[in-house]
C-alpha cells in the first residue's frame, strides 16, 4: 500500500507518501526508511529510481517514507525560499512523521547525490535516526555548486552563443544578496553560503551511526572517487562504522539516452546491507565482498 | 486559501495513478471548468523547474480546478514503461499516444471529483501531442494550449546525432555536445577514441551549411512535409477544430518543435487552410529554451497562458 498526504513544518506543508511494508509484523516492520532527494532538477531524474527502491523495501517488509522538501516537487512554497536548513528541517519532521504513523523503532536516512549529503548532516545531528545509506554522496558544497554554476553557462552559450554572466559574477551577486539560477531553479544567496562550507570530511567523523556510502559509476571496478577516499580515511582514522562500495550503473540524476528505472547492483547492495543492519546473520542477494569497512581501523573487502 | 489534494486513482489497467488536485477556495467562473495539466513525458507530474506547479497555482488563484497526474510508468504511478534502449523510443511511443488512455482516465476522474461540466488541457513537448490526442477524441476537452508541441515523429531508427542534426538547431546540437565538454567521462572517451565523432561531424556539417540556407522558403515552396510527421496529431487536430474549438501553440524560440511545427504544420497545412488557421494563435516566447529555464522566459510563458485564460474565462 501506498498512501499520499501533506504534513505540516511550521507554516508550510511538504507532501509525500507512504510505503507500507509488505509483512508489517515481520522484523523489518520495525524500521523505516526517509528518502532524501537529490538538488533542485537531479530530483526529478531521480525520481523514479527512488520509487522503484521503495517498492523494493516496502516488499521486504520495511516502512518508507517518500517526501519533498519546501519548495520542491509538490510541496509548498519556492525553490527560493529553500535552504540547507530549512531542508534539514523538513527531513527532521519527516522522520517525526514516520515514527508517529509507522511506530517504527529504527529509522534510517537515504539520500542520493546532495539528498547524501542532508541525510549525512541529518544523521548527525537528529537523535531518531540510526543509520543512513549514501548514494553517490556530494562530499564538498563548494565544489559542487561551482559545478551546478558551470550548467547556466552552458544554457547561455547555446542561448546568447556567448557567456554574459560569468561563474565569478554569479558568485558575486550571491554574495550581494542576489539569487541566481540553476536549470531553472532560483537558488537564494543563504543557500549558497550554507551548501558552500559543507566538507563531510569534517562532520562526519563524529558521527558514530552506521554508514553505507555507494559510489555509482558507468565501467566496472572504478576506483573510489578521491573525495571519497578521503572521506573513509577520515572515518577509519575515526573508527566509525563506516562501509564504502562502487557499482556499475548510469547517473541516474542526470538526463540521460536511456530512462533508468531502476539499478539492480545498487539495490541489491543496499538491500541486503539494510538487512544486516536488522539480522547481522541475514544473508542476501547483494555482493558485501565489494563493500570496504572502515571500522575500528580494519579493511575488508576489495574496492 | 486553495486547497492543494493529494488523490489517487486506478485506469483502465487497474494501475493506482498518483496526482495532486488544486481546489479553488471560491470558483470565481460561471461554469466549472477544470483544467488538466498533463505531464511532461518522462519527467514526473512537477515538470522541469517546477513549470507545473507555478502553473496550477497561478491557474488555481483565478478560479480553475486543476489536476496534475502521473500516467503508468512515471513519477508516483504504478506500472512500468517497457526497457528500451535508446529514450528516443519512449518518446516516440508518447507521441503515438503511450498515455492517451490515462489521459482520459484522468479526465474521467477529474471531472466526476470536482464535478465538472468542461476541460481545458495543456501540455508542454510529449504532452503537448497527448493534449491533441486527447482532444480528438473526449468531447468534454474545450480548449487546448500546446506548448513545444513535436510534429515529428522521434524513430526509434535512427541514433541520438541523427536526430539531432534534423531537428535540431545548432544551437541545441551545442548544447549536447557543451554538456559533454564539461564531462570528464567524455574526455576520457576522448583519449580511447569512442567518442561520438559522427555526432560531431554533423555539427560541424549544419553549422557550415545552415538550415536557412538549405530550405528556407514560404507557403507557396514550402519544403515537403517530413517522413517523420506524426500524422495522428494532424487527425486529432481536425477533429478538434472541426468542433469550432480552438488551439493555442506556444514556443519557445530556441525549441526545435518550433522548425518542425512551421515546416510541417504551419506552411503545409495552416497556411492552405485558413478555416483551421482561424482556429490557432501562435505565439513564440523569445529567446527561450525547451525547458525555461530563466525566470523571465517562465514569466512570459505563464504570463501568455494566464492572458489567454482570462480571455477564455470572460466568454464563458
Amino acid at each position: 500500500m501506498e498512501e499520499p498526504f501533506f504534513f505540516s513544518n511550521k507554516n508550510y506543508r511538504l507532501f509525500s507518501i507512504l510505503h507500507h511494508p509488505a509483512d508489517p509484523k515481520s522484523l523489518h516492520g520495525e524500521t523505516g526508511v526517509v528518502f532524501c532527494d537529490p538538488f533542485a532538477e537531479e530530483k526529478l531524474w531521480a525520481h523514479r529510481v527512488f520509487v522503484n527502491f521503495a517498492r523494493l523495501l516496502s516488499k521486504n517488509s520495511y516502512w518508507v517514507l517518500r517526501f519533498d522538501c519546501m519548495g520542491h516537487g509538490d510541496s509548498d512554497g519556492n525553490y527560493e525560499d529553500a535552504n540547507v536548513e530549512t531542508q534539514l528541517s523538513d527531513i527532521r519532521r519527516a522522520v517525526g512523521v514516520l515514527k508517529e504513523k509507522a511506530r517504527v523503532k529504527n529509522v534510517m536516512l537515504l539520500g542520493a547525490r546532495f539528498g547524501g549529503t542532508l541525510s549525512a548532516l541529518a544523521a548527525a545531528n537528529v537523535d531518531e535516526v540510526d543509520g543512513m545509506v549514501l548514494w553517490s554522496p556530494v562530499v564538498n558544497g563548494e565544489k559542487y555548486f561551482q559545478d551546478c554554476l558551470r550548467s547556466n553557462l552552458t544554457t547561455q552559450m547555446t542561448t546568447y552563443r556567448k557567456i554574459n554572466y560569468t561563474r565569478e559574477q554569479m558568485v558575486r551577486d550571491l554574495l550581494g544578496g542576489k539569487a541566481v539560477n540553476i536549470d531553472g531553479y532560483l537558488i537564494s544567496p543563504e543557500f549558497y553560503k550554507q551548501i558552500s562550507r559543507i566538507r563531510l570530511n569534517e562532520v562526519m567523523p563524529s558521527c558514530k551511526k552506521p554508514l553505507l556510502m555507494i559510489q555509482i559509476h558507468k565501467e566496472e571496478n572504478a576506483r573510489i572517487d578521491k573525495e571519497v577516499q578521503e572521506l573513509q580515511g577520515a572515518l577509519k582514522q575515526a573508527g566509525r562504522p563506516a562501509q564504502f562500495g562502487t557499482v556499475k550503473g548510469e547517473p541516474f540524476w542526470r538526463e540521460l539516452n536511456t530512462f533508468p528505472q531502476r539499478l539492480d547492483a545498487l539495490f541489491a547492495t543496499t538491500l541486503d546491507w539494510i538487512n544486516r543492519q536488522n539480522d547481522p546473520a541475514v544473508s542476501g542477494s547483494g555482493d558485501p565482498s565489494r563493500l570496504t569497512e572502515t571500522r575500528a581501523g580494519t579493511e575488508k573487502g576489495s574496492d | 486559501m486553495n486547497l492543494e489534494k493529494a488523490v489517487t486513482f486506478r485506469n483502465n489497467k487497474g494501475q493506482l495513478l498518483f496526482g495532486i488536485l488544486h481546489l479553488p477556495e471560491s470558483p470565481k467562473l460561471k461554469s466549472r471548468i477544470g483544467i488538466n495539466i498533463l505531464n511532461p513525458g518522462l519527467k514526473n507530474r512537477v515538470a522541469p523547474n517546477r513549470i507545473n506547479v507555478k502553473m496550477a497555482r497561478m491557474f488555481c488563484d483565478m478560479g480553475f480546478h486543476v489536476l496534475r497526474v502521473d500516467p503508468f510508468g512515471i513519477g508516483d504511478s504504478e506500472g512500468e514503461l517497457a526497457a528500451h534502449e535508446s529514450v528516443m523510443d519512449l518518446w516516440g511511443m508518447i507521441q503515438r499516444g503511450l498515455f492517451v488512455p490515462d489521459t482520459l482516465a484522468a479526465n474521467d476522474f477529474f471531472v466526476r471529483e470536482a464535478r465538472l461540466e468542461k476541460l481545458i488541457l495543456i501540455g508542454q513537448c510529449g504532452a503537448a501531442v497527448t493534449g491533441m490526442l486527447v482532444g480528438g477524441k473526449d468531447d468534454r476537452v474545450e480548449s487546448l494550449i500546446l506548448v513545444d508541441s513535436p510534429v515529428r515523429l522521434l524513430s526509434s531508427q535512427v541514433d541520438m546525432s541523427d536526430i539531432l542534426a534534423e531537428i535540431s538547431r545548432p544551437g541545441e546540437m551545442m548544447l549536447y555536445y557543451l554538456r559533454k565538454v564539461f564531462s570528464g567521462r567524455s574526455w576520457l572517451n576522448l583519449i580511447r577514441f569512442q567518442s561520438d565523432f559522427g555526432g560531431l561531424r554533423k555539427l560541424f556539417a549544419r553549422m557550415t551549411h545552415p538550415r536557412s540556407s538549405r530550405n528556407q522558403g514560404n507557403a507557396s515552396d514550402a519544403p515537403g512535409v517530413s517522413e517523420r510527421f506524426n500524422k495522428k496529431f494532424l487527425d486529432a487536430f481536425r477533429r478538434f477544430t472541426d468542433r469550432n474549438k480552438n488551439v493555442y501553440f506556444l514556443f519557445a524560440a530556441n525549441d526545435f518543435s518550433l522548425q518542425e511545427f512551421r515546416q510541417d504544420m504551419q506552411a503545409h497545412f495552416l497556411d492552405r487552410h485558413p478555416e483551421y488557421r482561424s482556429r490557432c494563435r501562435i505565439d513564440i516566447i523569445d529567446d527561450a529554451n525547451h525547458v525555461y529555464t530563466e525566470e523571465k522566459w517562465q514569466h512570459e510563458l505563464l504570463h501568455y497562458m494566464k492572458s489567454w485564460l482570462e480571455r477564455y474565462r470572460q466568454a464563458c
